[in-house]
């Protein structure tokens, strides 16, 4: 999966997009690691921060990783699931009708 | 290929999240409780380890047979059937320790640990028996005992091999019986829990289902309950397509404040993720 976020980070590069994660793993020194490490190009929430009494993912309802929400530009959602291709090609038609020349 | 790295993504972190599951206990204070609990759970883990690394093994080469057919110009070979659940050999393998000690602490809530150990694992069995009268243990000679936490959970997740209706009693039973209003409000929400996570959001059932986790979330004073309650509402009524997502004000790996809504204005992939 990192190859396919990295590669549409990159493409999308000076676009009207972000890929904005929330991480789940609990040894943060080593996520920071492997964030260097293997160059993931992109925010992340802590999901859990130390002394936080609950989750984003349980607050968003998430039950199963990885789960990918697609947001439009006014915040609303458009696409929520598992299905990495589904969520890029929704990613992709978003911004190209956000960059289309109004009126 | 990002879809089946996604589905195989999915898999790895269901098989952990299935294993983390079937492994948990709590500490105790006495020490030769502890020790013989600790000794039984660290067997147990040591052989669940083993398993997943069996797991792991097959994963990683499913994907390299398939990455070999895509490179070759093949179709890709059939995934293999992937366990989700420890192997029935390996409960039983260790099922009769547990039971042989929760026998030598019965009356004592001493017990409890490695009752619930059984109530979580002997469902892998398929002994409907051993799993019905652990169950009716823990919530008769432990019923106000306040160790009950995490028994709502695992009855509710073992009401398909007990019985909806049964695992409905037992749970009512803590509800009413339980001096804990956390641990009443826990056997609600695991009662309910089905029909709030499933019936349609049009249905009598989940207006009812609604209304009673709504009030075990109100009357519990663990405010993790009232998080969890309106994170499953909100994600079948409002964290849906179409609607407006909430923000999220939080911290990123560094420690440095930032929220969703800094990127309004711009599409979003939010991507709950973990490194496992």
């Amino acid at each position: 999966m990192y190859p396919h976020e990295r590669s549409l980070v990159t493409e999308m590069k000076g676009r009207p997009f972000a890929l904005v994660g929330v991480n789940s793993d609990k040894d943060l020194a080593e996520i920071r690691q492997i964030v260097k490490k293997k160059e993931l190009n992109w925010r992340s929430f802590q999901n859990q921060p130390e002394n936080a009494s609950s989750t984003i993912s349980t607050s968003w309802a998430v039950h199963g990783w990885p789960t990918v929400v697609i947001l439009d530009d006014q915040m609303r959602i458009r696409y929520r699931g598992h299905d990495g291709q589904a969520a890029i090609d929704a990613v992709k038609r978003l911004v190209e009708e956000l960059e289309k020349p109004t009126g | 290929m990002i879809r089946t790295g996604l589905h195989v993504l999915a898999l790895g972190a269901l098989i952990l999240a299935a294993s983390c599951a079937y492994s948990q206990n709590t500490p105790s204070a006495d020490p030769a409780h502890r020790a013989r609990l600790e000794a039984l759970d660290t067997a147990w883990n040591d052989g669940l380890a083993g398993w997943r690394e069996e797991q792991s093994v097959a994963i990683q080469k499913a994907m390299a047979d398939m990455e070999a057919a895509r490179k070759e110009g093949r179709p890709p070979p059939p995934f293999p059937a992937m366990q989700m659940a420890p192997p029935k050999d390996l409960v039983e393998k260790h099922l009769a320790d547990y039971q042989n000690a929760a026998t030598d602490y019965a009356g004592s809530d001493a017990a409890i640990p490695f009752l619930l150990w059984i109530l979580r694992n002997a469902p892998l069995t398929g002994d409907k028996d051993t799993v019905d009268a652990t169950a009716e243990t823990l919530t008769t000679a432990h019923l106000k005992s306040r160790e009950l936490g995490e028994v709502p959970i695992a009855i509710s997740t073992c009401s398909r091999l007990i019985g909806e209706d049964r695992a409905a009693e037992l749970l009512r039973r803590i509800e009413a019986g339980s001096p804990d209003g956390d641990i009443s409000a826990r056997a609600t929400l695991a009662r309910v829990g089905g029909a709030l996570r499933n019936a349609p959001t049009s249905s009598e059932i989940y207006a009812n289902a609604k209304l009673e986790a709504l009030r075990a979330a109100a009357a519990a004073s663990d405010e993790a309950i009232q998080i969890e309650v309106t994170g499953i509402i909100d994600g079948r009524e409002k964290l849906v397509i179409g609607e407006v997502a909430p923000d999220i004000a939080g911290i990123d790996l560094d420690g440095v404040a930032f929220k969703l809504s800094d990127y309004k204005g711009k599409v979003v992939m939010l991507d709950f993720w973990g490194d496992w």
